[in-house]
């Protein structure tokens, strides 16, 4: 690992991002509004929230990775101090400052190339290494990130893996570099339960051992509530509560924080119970007043027609609501 | 914002929809804008180039190319139309049938539409005008048998997603009778797709009828057509190369028309664009 | 993998049989004319009868195609009408002929759509796409004898480059052979490239679509390294194909371009059974046409395959 990070300042500083979706005939839609968000070296972060919250997008904005139509019109980001939205090739940081987990492991893999080849490419795009030093390198990923008889495998193609073993690959890809920031969009969300619980276990892990911050994107709060140091929680395009992991589950003061705390699955307690959020989740495009959160909200009440700021409470924890 | 949509949606209908409409008003007054006889022989001007008489100067009997390329125009139109027409009724009828009885009827009926579809279509075409006769006639009849397979392909898929839509699955179970959901249900949702593809095979019809008539087995001097007209200006290409080029010209600039007519057509009819 | 490869033989068997088949009615669907388009119409009925006893001609079609089939599988071909030599060598002489002028044209075509449908669908809805797309228009709907007819007149005639015709085999005169497949196969290729543009784009804008190209980039591949390594194999998969129906097109195509450039291959054979009516030759010819683009399609369904890992099964399954 090289230096982690500027002392007392976050290795991912994000402020006041907001990305519109750009329209032939309707005004441009909100993605993400006035998004702030930090990620210290060697830390892992959870951002939270339901399909269509803008979690992805604010991601992917970071690496440049927005889709045709959609942009980033105002705030910053800053990736040890550098400005990673306006000015130099976001090509030049992905993979080696910043690496990406994609989601749905079998379709991020090249169907005919082989595991090997796309987790050591890398180190092909970026660093002058010999072809034999990259199996190597390869050959030690796939082995790290736990990959049986990884050496003979790595000559694989990505449908002669299992799920589980996909995302480890993929994991591997992301890890070739050795970034300091690893972003983890829902990389367990296709697998089943106790394959979930080893790529989680993995990510703690490979943390310890090299330093690397992750921002762990996910829609399941249970799930990180496991591993992660500190979570944001998004709605609707917007951070309704970030805070440390002890702060939002023991402390949760925003009602939708709350809610997906009760739709979670709990190991623990009553399995049957597992109360959902009535309504949906507002489309980017809905002109909204007021709280964003406010329909579905159960504990709302007159002040919640203007919109609510995000407050801070105690030190590092930060909601948006009129009435917690 | 909106107009910019609409012409990314219309604009190429629009575009050629005059070029073409410019085609078939060719066809149509043909005796009335050519400014010649297309038979009459004129001895003194054989093989003049183009100039103010002749605007696209005479053949080796000194007939006027233009009149001539005018008239032609009617064989490959009429030829279009009525092979188009006899692939899409057959193809709709074949289609619809595959789709409705399925099973069997429908393997055995699309693995031999499959296979006449990769014969080389001008292959066959110049097999059956070899046995049924050299006649514009015929050439309607072989090629409108080799749009068959095309236009049963595409009506069986439409015909078997709009069967298998919830709604109608449903209507199906309350005993709507076959007629009626074949014209009510299926034909029109066949329409538009049978459009797009009757465009492109209206293009392919004029293109294989030159190809005939370049060969000598479609329409026969001294009817003029666009491909005889071609063939026969081959052996003067080197002392007059208008009496090729300008039928080509005008068979090329009608193909290409139609074909992107057919894309326009697609732009219009595709609901990816709607919205 | 082997099981795949044998059942797409074994379909080809009753493909090959309805295809011969169609053939055999599509030639001989207007009986009695072969006897009078072999003797004339001032032949007397006797000599017709004698005439169509005499080839077999007075039996049932289904018989008479039963016999012919028979005799072809084993390269007899029957004797034509015409001067009853027998067309079997005459119909092998040619194939060489043929194959090669479809093969250097479909090569043609293939290079030129190759990079231009991977410019319009990497620059999908760009300018660049819209060009790319309206020259592949341009390209399809060109009369490809027409456009026969202007390079010869162009680069024969004008500039006198190039002979105007004629074949020369490439053992006696490589040269030469070329000089003389030039035109023809710029004819027959730049036609076919039209469709096979369209085809390329539309097989580019489905693969760029894919996860794993977002994947790619996120590892910080560029355009360059991301259209040869992750787009082209991806893309070519389905282009091929799907092109070999447009294959099949091109060796119709022949039957004209020969024409026009006084080929000695199957295509003019055809147009010599048609204007000799003579039906051996015609059938044995069109036939010939036929097994071609079967023969092509089955291989290039089965290179697909190939190229496709996702086919291949080894060593540990998923």
């Amino acid at each position: 690992m090289t230096d982690h990070g500027h002392a007392g300042e976050g290795l991912l500083e994000v402020e006041g991002l907001t990305i519109v979706l750009r329209h032939r005939h309707r005004p441009p839609a909100t993605i993400a509004r006035d998004v702030s968000l930090r990620v210290n070296a060697g830390e892992i972060v959870g951002l939270i929230g339901e399909s269509g919250s803008g979690k992805t997008m604010t991601a992917k904005s970071l690496i440049g990775l927005l889709p045709d139509r959609m942009e980033v019109v105002s705030g910053h980001a800053r990736f040890r101090g550098r400005d990673l939205l306006h000015g130099g090739d976001p090509a030049r940081v992905r993979g080696r400052d910043i690496a990406l987990i994609p989601q749905d492991a079998l379709h991020a893999l090249n169907p005919v190339k082989t595991i090997g080849w796309q987790v050591g490419e890398p180190l092909q795009v970026h660093g002058g290494l010999r072809q034999r030093r990259i199996a190597t390198v390869v050959g030690d990923l796939l082995e790290r990130v736990h990959i049986p008889d990884a050496r003979r495998r790595a000559v694989d193609y990505p449908h002669q893996f299992s799920g589980g073993m996909q995302q480890r690959a993929l994991t591997a890809m992301a890890l070739s570099m050795e970034p300091p920031l690893i972003l983890a969009d829902e990389p367990t969300t296709a697998l089943d339960v106790t394959i979930q619980a080893e790529i989680i276990d993995l990510i703690g892990e490979l943390r310890d051992a090299t330093g690397a911050s992750f921002l762990f994107i996910s829609h399941d709060l249970a799930l990180v509530s496991s591993f992660c140091d500190r979570i944001y929680v998004m709605y609707a395009g917007e951070i309704v509560e970030s805070g440390t992991r002890d702060a939002i589950f023991s402390h949760t003061r925003h009602p939708y924080t709350r809610a997906l705390i009760g739709a979670a699955p709990r190991l623990a307690g009553n399995p049957e119970r597992l109360p959902t959020i009535p309504g949906r989740i507002p489309q980017p495009h809905e002109e909204i007043r007021g709280c964003r959160f406010r329909e579905r909200c159960p504990e709302a009440g007159a002040a919640c027609g203007e919109a609510p700021r995000l407050d801070t409470a105690d030190g590092d924890h930060a909601f948006r609501c009129w009435y917690a | 914002m909106i107009r910019w949509l609409n012409w990314r949606r219309y604009g190429l209908v629009t575009v050629t929809l005059p070029v073409v409409a410019l085609v078939f008003l060719a066809a149509a007054l043909a005796p009335v804008i050519a400014p010649y006889d297309p038979f009459e022989l004129d001895v003194l001007v054989m093989l003049q180039g183009p100039g103010a008489d002749h605007l696209l100067g005479t053949d080796e009997l000194g007939r006027d190319i233009l009149s001539r390329v005018i008239h032609a125009s009617r064989v490959s139109i009429v030829v279009g139309l009525v092979a188009v027409a006899i692939g899409a009724s057959g193809g709709v009828l074949i289609g619809v049938l595959a789709a409705h009885f399925g099973g069997a009827v429908d393997s055995v009926l699309m693995r031999f539409m499959e296979i006449v579809f990769c014969f080389p279509a001008i292959l066959l075409a110049v097999i059956l005008m070899a046995n049924l006769g050299t006649s514009v006639l015929n050439a309607m009849l072989a090629i409108g048998i080799i749009f068959i397979p095309g236009f049963a392909r595409l009506t069986r898929a439409v015909a078997q997603t709009v069967q298998r839509q919830p709604f109608l699955e449903a209507a199906i179970c309350l005993g709507v009778g076959p007629l009626r959901l074949v014209t009510r249900e299926i034909l029109p949702n066949v329409i538009g797709p049978v459009l797009v593809e009757a465009a492109v095979a209206f293009s392919y019809a004029v293109l294989l009828e030159s190809a005939l008539s370049f060969l000598g087995l479609g329409a026969q001097p001294p009817e003029p057509s666009w491909g005889n007209m071609i063939n026969t200006g081959r052996g003067f290409i080197d002392q007059a190369p208008w009496i090729s080029l300008a039928p080509g010209a005008a068979l090329f600039v009608t193909v290409f028309s139609f074909n992107l007519l057919g894309d326009g057509l697609r732009d219009v009819l595709d609901p990816r664009l709607h919205d | 993998m082997l099981a795949l490869v044998f059942w797409r033989l074994a379909s080809f068997i009753p493909t090959l049989i309805v295809a011969s088949a169609i053939l055999f009615v599509a030639v001989n669907v207007v009986p009695g004319s072969a006897a009078l388009s072999a003797l004339g119409i001032h032949a007397t009925p006797q000599a017709l009868k004698r005439f169509e006893h005499q080839h077999g001609l007075d039996r049932p079609l289904a018989v008479q195609y039963v016999e012919w089939a028979g005799k072809a599988l084993q390269g007899d071909f029957g004797t034509s009408f015409q001067n009853a030599v027998p067309v079997g060598p005459e119909v092998r002489k040619r194939i060489p002929v043929t194959l090669q002028l479809a093969g250097m044209a479909f090569v043609v075509a293939i290079v030129l759509a190759i990079p231009l449908g991977v410019l319009a669908g990497f620059r999908h809805q760009t300018g660049a796409d819209g060009v790319v797309t309206t020259l592949a228009t341009l390209f399809g709907s060109t009369p490809n004898f027409w456009l026969a007819t202007l390079l010869i007149w162009f680069f024969s005639l004008q500039l006198g480059w190039l002979p105007t015709g004629g074949y020369i085999g490439f053992a006696e005169d490589p040269a030469g052979n070329l000089e003389r497949m030039l035109l023809p196969c710029i004819a027959l290729g730049v036609v076919s490239s039209g469709l096979l543009i369209r085809i390329m784009r539309t097989a580019v804008i489905e693969v760029m679509s894919s996860n794993f190209i977002e994947t790619a980039r996120s590892k910080g591949v560029g355009d360059l390294r991301l259209v040869s390594f992750h787009v082209l194999r991806n893309a070519l998969i389905p282009f091929f194909t799907v092109s070999a129906v447009e294959f099949g097109f091109l060796v119709g195509s022949v039957v004209i371009i020969e024409d026009v450039f006084r080929i000695p291959g199957i295509g003019s054979l055809v147009l010599v059974g048609i204007i000799n009516r003579d039906y051996p030759v015609l059938l044995a010819a069109a036939m010939t046409v036929t097994v071609i683009v079967l023969v092509v399609n089955l291989i290039v369904d089965l290179a697909a395959q190939v190229i496709d890992p996702r086919q291949v099964r080894t060593g540990h399954g998923s």
